[in-house]
């Protein structure tokens, strides 16, 4: 079900939030995409011998998800996301689960854009692993 | 200091961390052809962001009125 809020339908303080887990599946699917094949995303001994406990996920993948909280949940259908300032604070591993939440900062109707903040945690132990902003606006007919 | 020299300055440090570009001098006359970054995308982050600077909510009219810099100033100061 894809979300199709317009400016006028959200208020500061608004949220949006869904859980996923990260498999190795969806690092093997984004390296194949991406070509970024480092073995600290494909090869899980690699990564433990870096200190950590299974492939990472890429950076990048989360993003993609942040990118889904905002295309089909909030705003949803009519969102063009315009900016995106992520900072990754911990590394996402495959098997774990993530929650993406977006909390809307600053809304403007006339403008058809709103501001809003990001936060990626692991779902089971609520370490927050991304934080960020994100700028959207709101494509389609402005009345 | 002067109520529009503050306006002025600090309509200037938002100008200088919308486009990340430390280096931006405004002028009254400074329009979005003088600065290559001053797309429609990166106007409407100037909206978003003179109004968290500001305290201000701007109206449609107000956002299309906005076509250099010394009418961001003159909005503002009638606005606070």
């Amino acid at each position: 079900m894809i979300a199709a809020l317009r400016p006028e339908d959200i208020a500061v303080g608004a949220s949006a939030s869904f859980e996923q887990r990260v498999d190795a599946a969806d690092i093997d699917a984004f390296a194949l995409l991406t070509g970024d094949v480092s073995p600290l995303h494909m090869d899980a001994a690699f990564a433990r011998s870096r200190g950590h406990r299974d492939r990472v996920a890429h950076g990048v993948l989360l993003a993609g998800y942040v990118s889904r909280l905002f295309g089909v949940h909030l705003p949803g259908r009519d969102c063009l996301l315009q900016s995106l300032n992520l900072k990754w604070l911990h590394p996402v591993c495959a098997g774990d689960t993530v929650r993406f939440t977006a909390t809307v900062s600053q809304i403007s109707a006339p403008a058809r854009a709103m501001m809003a903040e990001v936060v990626v945690e692991n779902a089971e132990t609520g370490v927050t692993v991304a934080r960020g902003k994100v700028q959207a606006g709101f494509t389609g007919d402005e009345s | 200091m002067t109520h529009r020299d503050d306006v002025r300055d600090r309509l200037q440090t938002v100008f200088r961390e919308t486009f990340d570009d430390d280096s931006i001098e405004l002028a009254d006359e400074m329009t979005a052809e003088d600065l290559d970054d001053w797309d429609s995308v990166s106007h409407i982050s100037l909206v978003l962001a003179v109004e968290r600077e500001f305290g201000v909510t701007l109206n449609a009219a107000e956002i299309g009125s906005l076509e250099n810099v010394g009418a961001m100033i003159a909005m503002l100061r009638a606005k606070k």
